[in-house]
C-alpha cells in the first residue's frame, strides 16, 4: 500500500540490505552469513557475537531436545527482560515449538493464571509455578546445540497476551509469516536503521517489545541491552549509548524529566531516534525530542493481534494526531468507522477461545475495535477506542474490565468501575469506584479489604491505590454497559 | 540535618518532579504510590535529584523498599550521619 513511501526513507545501500523473511529459523540463517562477528547481546558483564547468540540459542534447543518437547508444544517464556529471555524465546520460536510471551516481572499467580489461560504445561522462569515445569535458565545445564527445525511460514510461533475486544485476557497466537511481517515492516524508519545499539526496556512480553525492538534489532544486524533493572537505567545509557530507543510515549515523557536532570547526555550522547508506539503520541512531547534536544521521534499504531505494526507516522510535526500511513503487506477497510484489516500479518486467532476468535474476525477481515478514518493522503487517524485501554508509563497495559470482574465478584459490591482518577493529592491513580449499599460500613470495611487481598495478587503498576463508594448505579448505555467517561 | 529539614527539602524534590500534585500536605506517611501517584520510574527519579541535592549515594532504588515519604526521608537521615 505505501510500499515506496517507507522504501524511501532508507537509502540504497540499505534497500538492497533490507529483505523479508518468512520464518524465525531464516533470521537465524540470515544473521549468521551476514553479521556472525558483530555484537547481537549487550549486557554489563559481556557482550555476545551474533555466532556466540545462537549458539546459546542452540545449546536451548537442545535442552527442548532432551527434554522430550513436541513440535506445536506451548512453553511460556515467563523472564523479565534479559540474554536468557531473548535466548529462550528464539530457542522456542526455531525449535517449533510455540513461544507464550508471559510478564516476566509480575507475581507468581498472575503467571499461573497466564499459564492457565494458555494452556502451558512448560515455562522458562525463575520461580516455580503450580502444576507447570519450570526451568530457570539460571540452573538448567544446556547440552550441545540442536538444529533449527524446518517450519512453514504459516505455522504458529508465538503467543502474547492482549485484552482481546471484551476485556477478558486472551492470548493471540501469531504465525511465522505475521511475526516476520511485523519485523520486516519494524525496519522502516528515517535512516539509518542498521547496525545500531537498541536499549529493551519495553518487555519482551509485549508484542512492542518482541517485534520492534527484539527482532527488527536482529534483522538490522543491530544490537541490544535488555534493561534488566529500571534503577539502572541511567548508567546503562551513559555506558552502552543506545542509538534508537523504542519506548510508550508516556515511558518517553518520563524520560524527557531525565534530561531535566542530567541534560541531553543522559541518554549517552549517541542517541539519534525515538520509536514510540502503544499508545496515543502527544506532538508536544514529539516537539521537544525533535527540535530542543534534535532526536528524531517517529510513531506507530498497531495492536497485538496485528503483529505489532499498521500504520507508522515519520512525520509527527507535520501530520500531527495521525498515525502515519499503513505498511505494507496488509489492507485496511472501515465498517460503520471501525478500522478493519486483513493481510500476511494478521493473527491465527486466541488460545483455547474459539468464541472470542470467531467474534473478532469478518471473513478474513479482523476487526480492530479502534475506530478511525484515512484522510485522501493515505494516512490514517483514530478517532475512538472501544477497548478503553488504560496506559502506564512502564509499556504495559490493563483491561480495567478485567480489574472490574474480580471486584463485581466480591459480596456487598454491585457494580465497579476502574478509571484513572486524580486523588486528594491531586496524583493521577488507578481507582476503582464501587457501587454499593448506602450506610453499611461493615461491607465498605469487607470490600476495602477483598481489594488489598486482589491487590497482593497483581502486579504493581495494576493494583488499585484509590477505592471510592457511590450508592447509585453509574450512568448506563442503551445497551446496559457502564459509560465511561 | 534535621528529619523535619529533609521532609521539607523533600517537598521541594516533589514539587519539581509532579507539578501536578499537591506536595504541601506530604508527610512521613504520605503513600508513595498510593497518594503521590508514583511509579517505578518517579521513584527514580526522586531518588537521583535527592542524590544531587542531599549528596549522598541511593544504594537501593527498588520502588518497593520505600512505602512512604517517611521511609525515603529516613533512609536520607541515615546516609547522612
Amino acid at each position: 500500500m505505501s510500499e515506496k513511501y517507507f522504501m524511501d526513507l532508507l537509502t540504497e545501500e540499505e534497500q538492497a540490505l533490507h529483505v523479508r523473511l518468512s520464518t524465525v529459523g531464516e533470521l537465524e540463517k540470515l544473521t549468521l552469513e551476514r553479521y556472525a562477528a558483530k555484537p547481537a547481546i549487550n549486557t554489563p558483564a559481556a557482550e555476545l557475537t551474533y555466532a556466540q547468540m545462537w549458539d546459546m540459542v542452540g545449546r536451548f534447543r537442545g535442552f527442548l531436545a532432551g527434554e522430550g518437547i513436541k513440535t506445536g508444544e506451548k512453553i511460556a517464556v515467563a523472564l523479565p527482560n534479559s540474554a536468557e529471555c531473548i535466548e529462550a524465546f528464539l530457542a522456542v520460536t526455531t525449535y517449533g515449538a510455540i513461544a507464550v510471551m508471559v510478564a516476566g516481572t509480575g507475581p507468581v499467580q498472575s503467571k499461573e493464571e497466564a499459564c492457565g489461560v494458555a494452556g502451558c504445561k512448560y515455562a522458562f522462569c525463575r520461580e516455580n509455578l503450580n502444576g507447570i515445569i519450570c526451568w530457570d535458565p539460571a540452573e538448567i545445564i544446556l547440552p550441545g546445540a540442536a538444529p533449527a527445525a524446518v517450519l512453514k511460514p504459516e505455522d504458529p510461533v508465538a503467543a502474547f497476551f492482549t485484552g482481546g475486544t471484551s476485556g477478558t485476557l486472551k492470548c493471540a497466537l501469531l504465525s511465522n509469516k505475521a511475526l516476520m511481517t511485523g519485523t520486516y515492516n519494524g525496519v522502516f524508519g528515517p535512516s539509518p536503521v542498521f547496525g545500531q545499539r537498541y536499549y529493551g526496556l519495553i518487555p519482551f512480553s509485549h508484542i512492542f517489545g518482541t517485534v520492534r525492538n527484539m527482532l527488527t534489532c536482529f534483522l538490522t544486524g543491530s544490537c541490544i541491552r535488555p534493561c534488566t533493572d529500571m534503577s539502572a537505567i541511567v548508567q546503562d545509557m551513559k555506558e552502552y549509548k543506545p542509538t534508537l530507543l523504542v519506548l510508550i510515549p508516556a515511558l518517553a515523557g518520563m524520560l524527557l524529566n531525565l534530561t531535566k536532570l542530567y541534560g541531553k547526555d543522559v541518554f549517552g550522547g549517541e542517541l539519534k531516534l525515538i520509536v514510540t508506539g502503544g499508545a496515543p503520541q502527544h506532538t508536544e512531547m514529539a516537539r521537544v525530542y525533535i527540535e530542543d534536544l534534535g532526536i528524531n521521534l517517529v510513531s506507530g499504531y498497531g495492536l497485538t493481534e496485528t503483529a505489532n505494526l499498521v500504520s507508522g507516522n515519520v512525520e509527527v510535526l507535520t501530520h500531527q494526531n495521525s498515525v502515519g500511513k499503513v505498511y505494507d503487506f496488509q489492507e485496511v477497510r472501515f465498517v460503520d468507522q471501525e478500522i478493519q484489516i486483513r493481510g500476511d500479518n494478521i493473527f491465527l486467532g486466541y488460545i483455547n477461545d474459539p468464541e472470542e476468535t470467531k467474534a473478532s474476525f469478518d471473513g478474513e477481515w479482523f476487526k480492530t475495535g479502534d475506530l478511525g478514518y484515512m484522510d485522501e493522503e493515505g494516512y490514517l487517524f483514530i478517532t475512538g477506542r472501544i477497548k478503553n485501554l488504560i496506559y502506564f508509563s512502564n509499556g504495559e497495559k490493563i483491561c480495567p474490565e478485567q480489574i472490574e470482574a474480580r471486584v463485581d465478584r466480591m459480596p456487598g459490591v454491585k457494580a465497579s468501575m476502574v478509571s484513572m482518577k486524580k486523588n486528594s493529592f491531586g496524583a493521577n491513580v488507578l481507582t476503582c469506584e464501587v457501587y454499593t449499599d448506602k450506610d453499611q460500613p461493615k461491607t465498605e470495611t469487607r470490600i476495602r479489604s477483598a481489594i488489598d487481598e486482589m491487590n497482593n495478587t497483581l502486579q504493581d503498576f495494576t493494583r488499585i491505590r484509590q477505592v471510592v463508594f457511590r450508592y447509585e448505579d453509574f450512568p448506563r448505555t442503551a445497551a446496559m454497559k457502564i459509560r465511561r467517561q | 540535618m534535621s528529619h523535619d529539614e529533609i521532609v521539607k527539602e523533600m517537598r521541594d524534590i516533589l514539587t519539581g518532579l509532579r507539578p501536578d500534585i499537591d506536595t504541601a500536605q506530604t508527610a512521613d506517611s504520605t503513600r508513595l504510590a498510593d497518594d503521590l501517584g508514583m511509579d517505578s520510574l518517579t521513584l527514580l527519579l526522586m531518588a537521583l535529584k535527592s542524590e544531587k541535592v542531599f549528596g549522598i549515594r541511593f544504594e537501593n532504588m527498588q520502588a518497593s523498599s520505600f512505602a512512604t515519604v517517611g521511609d525515603v526521608c529516613r533512609y536520607i537521615e541515615g546516609k547522612l550521619q
